[in-house]
C-alpha cells in the first residue's frame, strides 16, 4: 500500500502528470494551480490515501471525435486525482506485467507498441498461417462496475486497502473502463487478459482491443474466430461485427489499424 | 531514370498530421509513381508493378542507387495534400476504383504503376493513394518507419493524405515499396 500513498510515489506520479500539457478538470484547478504548494497538497493526498478518507472530485465529460469520425465521451478527472490514477498505475502495472498479461499482447505496455504487434504479426504470416481472424471487441470499454473490475484486479493484487482505493477510484466513473482516464489503458488489458487465459493454443496476437489469429486455411481461421467468440462471449464481450472478419491473406501493416 | 519520371513539388508550410503543426517543407523532385522494375533497368513482364517485398535499409539502398532518398513524412504529406490540405491525393472525394488500387476493389497484389490518371495528384503524381505503401525516412519507436498512402489491401480511410501508418523497418510485404525524392 505505500506504493500508492507513500510521498516518493505521489511525487513521480505528479511529475508525470505533469509532463503533458492537459487541460483543467471540473474543478477547474490547472497545474499550473496546483504546482503552487505542491508539497502540503502531496502531503495531503498522502494523509487521505492513507487514512481511507480520500474521494474523488467531479468529473468532467467531453465528446471526442476519432480519425475514424466516431463520437464518443472522453471523462477528464481533476488533476489531482489523475495523480491517484498514475499511482494506482505504477503500482499495479508491474504486478499485471508478471502474472496477467500473455506474452502475445502488445497495447499499453512498456516497450511495446503496435510495431511490435505488426513484428508479431509478421512472424505468424512468414510462418504460412496467411488466413487471419481478425477480432475487433465491441465496446470493450463499456459496462462492468467498480465493485466488478476491483474483483479481477483482486486476482492478482492481495492487498485490500489498494484494493479498497482502486475501487474508490472508479466508483466516482460513469463506467470504470470509460476512456479518459489514466486507468483505462490498463484496465482494458486486465479485462482482456480475462480473454486470453481462454486462447491457450491459438496463434493469436492481441493488440489493445483487436486480436489477429493466424492459422494456414480461411476454414482454420474461422475456427478461430469461433473460439475467440467463445472466450469473449464468457466475459460478457462480442466481436464487433462491422471491424472483424476472416481475412483470407493479409498484409502485416494493414493489422491493428483503426476501423480495421 | 529519365528526368520525365520526376515531378517538381514546390516548397511551403505543411499543416503536418491531426494537429495540422507547421513544418517548413523545401522544393523536391519526386517519382511521379512508386518505383518499380522499370526504374531500375529491367523489361518485360512485370516491370511496371511496383517493387514491393523490400525492407526500410533495403528501401534506403535503392532509392540512392537511383540518385535520391526516401521523404520524410512531412514532405509525404505535403505532396499528398498540398497547402490546401486534401484529404485525398486527388482532393475532396470520396475513393472511388478508378482513383486508386485499394482493398474495396479485391486486389490480389500490386497493380501496374501509373495506371489511375483520375487519382493523380494536381501536379500528376499517380498512385499515391493505394497500390503500395511507400516508406518513409522518418522513424517511430520500437524500430519502426512511418508509411504513406495505404496498398491494394488496404481501406480507403487508410489512403488519406494524413493517415499515419508505421511498420517495424525489417518488414519485407508485398503491400510496401517506395518513391523518391531528390534535392533541385
Amino acid at each position: 500500500m505505500p506504493l500508492l500513498y507513500g510521498g516518493r510515489q505521489l511525487r513521480r506520479a505528479a511529475r508525470a502528470c505533469m509532463r503533458r500539457c492537459s487541460a483543467p478538470g471540473a474543478d477547474g484547478m490547472t497545474w499550473a494551480d496546483y504546482r503552487r504548494g505542491l508539497d502540503g497538497r502531496l502531503a495531503d493526498l498522502s494523509a487521505a490515501l492513507r487514512e481511507g478518507s480520500w474521494q474523488p472530485g467531479p468529473l468532467r465529460i467531453v465528446a471526442i471525435t476519432s480519425y475514424a469520425g466516431k463520437c464518443f465521451p472522453v471523462v477528464i478527472p481533476t488533476v489531482q486525482d489523475r495523480i491517484v490514477h498514475r499511482a494506482i498505475r505504477a503500482a499495479a502495472e508491474p504486478v499485471l506485467e508478471e502474472r496477467a498479461l500473455a506474452d502475445w499482447v502488445s497495447g499499453y505496455r512498456p516497450g511495446r507498441s503496435r510495431i511490435t504487434a505488426v513484428r508479431a504479426a509478421m512472424s505468424c504470416l512468414d510462418d504460412g498461417c496467411g488466413a487471419v481472424a481478425d477480432i475487433d471487441v465491441e465496446r470493450a470499454t463499456a459496462g462492468s462496475t467498480a465493485q466488478e473490475v476491483t474483483g479481477w484486479l483482486a486476482a492478482h493484487v492481495t492487498d485490500g486497502t489498494f484494493l479498497r482505493r482502486f475501487r474508490t477510484a472508479l466508483s466516482v466513473l460513469p463506467e470504470p473502463l470509460m476512456p479518459g482516464t489514466g486507468l483505462c489503458p490498463m484496465l482494458i488489458n486486465l479485462r482482456l487478459s480475462r480473454v486470453d487465459v481462454r486462447l491457450a493454443g491459438l496463434a493469436v496476437v492481441r493488440f489493445a482491443d483487436n486480436y489477429c489469429a493466424f492459422e494456414a486455411t480461411p476454414a482454420r481461421a474461422r475456427a478461430a474466430f469461433n473460439a475467440i467468440s467463445d472466450a469473449l462471449a464468457a466475459e460478457g464481450l462480442r466481436p464487433n461485427p462491422g471491424k472483424s472478419r476472416i481475412r483470407d491473406a493479409a498484409n502485416a501493416e494493414d493489422l491493428f489499424l483503426i476501423a480495421g | 531514370m529519365g528526368d520525365s519520371t520526376w515531378v517538381l513539388i514546390s516548397g511551403g508550410m505543411c499543416a503536418y498530421g491531426d494537429d495540422a503543426r507547421p513544418r517548413e517543407i523545401g522544393p523536391l523532385w519526386w517519382t511521379a509513381i512508386p518505383v518499380t522494375p522499370r526504374h531500375l533497368g529491367r523489361r518485360g513482364a512485370g516491370a511496371d508493378i511496383p517493387v514491393t517485398g523490400i525492407s526500410h535499409a533495403g528501401a534506403i539502398a535503392m532509392a540512392a542507387g537511383l540518385g535520391g532518398r526516401l521523404p520524410r513524412s512531412a514532405e509525404w504529406e505535403w505532396m499528398a495534400a498540398g497547402p490546401g490540405r486534401r484529404r485525398y491525393p486527388w482532393g475532396q472525394a470520396d475513393w472511388r476504383p478508378d482513383l486508386a488500387a485499394l482493398l474495396p476493389g479485391g486486389h490480389a497484389g500490386p497493380v501496374p504503376a501509373g495506371t489511375r490518371p483520375a487519382g493523380a495528384t494536381p501536379e500528376g503524381l499517380l498512385d499515391v493513394a493505394g497500390n503500395v505503401w511507400e516508406w518513409t525516412a522518418s522513424p517511430v519507436p520500437c524500430g519502426g518507419f512511418v508509411i504513406r498512402g495505404g496498398s491494394y489491401a488496404s481501406l480507403p480511410l487508410y489512403a488519406r493524405t494524413t493517415f499515419l501508418n508505421a511498420a517495424p523497418a525489417e518488414l519485407r510485404s508485398a503491400g510496401i515499396g517506395l518513391r523518391v525524392v531528390r534535392q533541385p
